[in-house]
């Protein structure tokens, strides 16, 4: 069993939500990044601070789907991407400063939702 | 000038929790399975130029004028083939994301259907 360190991520100076506490597990162990241009440096940290594995989810879908993420990063512009994964259980860090919007708005919560995140609001917990 | 010409191969099976409040969301036929399933989904073609104010988009049985852009808009669409239309004819100014429309009726969108986008 693999040990996985927890990280804490907190929302930008113009963000919304969080903190939240990723703790990845054998069961979730893909730091899934949803963005353009491979594995951004956000989901980067969240990777190396935890020991789990940064996954490109743009290229394929981890086995398991949204039941292998430890958490998804997203560059989501509020509407789409930003309900998708609370909605399916994933704790979700959105790179931009959005606020729970679009028909999924109900799913968005502090508690499973954070956004304007950038590599300095992910520390070690 | 066109700046995008393609043809819609899928309709997520929960596309409709958008499309029912007007919003239309693509995605690139690359896109993961997780986020197809909410998603109208275009055969992934070459984008040559940017979505501006004023743009013309023509959608199945629809005419689309463009009011709004959002400041992430046209880099979502260009990196991940992903755009929202919002079909509200409202002029407040876009989200993030969002590109705002006027329409000529609401689209009816199949499988096979056009999507261009010409400035």
């Amino acid at each position: 069993m693999a040990d996985y360190k927890k990280v804490k991520v907190e929302a930008g100076p113009s963000g919304w939500g969080g903190p939240l506490e990723i703790q990845p597990t054998d069961e979730k162990k893909y730091i899934v990044c949803v963005t353009g241009g491979g594995i951004h440096p956000v989901a980067q940290k969240i990777a190396d601070l935890t020991g789990a594995e940064a996954f490109d989810g743009f290229k394929s879908s981890p086995e398991g789907s949204f039941k292998a993420m430890a958490c998804a990063v997203i560059d989501c512009g509020g509407t789409a991407r930003i309900g998708v994964y609370p909605m399916k259980g994933v704790p979700t860090i959105d790179i931009h400063d959005t606020t729970p919007a679009g028909p999924l708005a109900q799913f968005i919560k502090e508690e499973n939702f954070v956004s304007g995140v950038s590599e300095d609001q992910v520390t070690e917990a | 000038m066109q700046i995008y010409s393609s043809e819609i191969v899928r309709i997520g099976e929960q596309a409709n929790l958008f499309l029912d409040e007007g919003i239309v969301v693509f995605f690139g036929d690359n896109a993961p399975e997780e986020l197809q399933d909410f998603a109208v989904i275009h055969k992934l073609e070459q984008i040559s130029g940017e979505i501006v104010v004023g743009t013309k988009i023509s959608l199945s049985d629809s005419n689309l004028e463009v009011v709004s852009v959002g400041p992430v808009a046209n880099e979502n669409f260009k990196n991940l083939g992903h755009l929202v239309l919002k079909l509200d004819s409202s002029t407040e100014e876009a989200q993030l994301g969002d590109v705002r429309c006027t329409f000529d009726n609401k689209p009816n969108i199949r499988i096979g259907d056009n999507l261009r986008i010409n400035n």
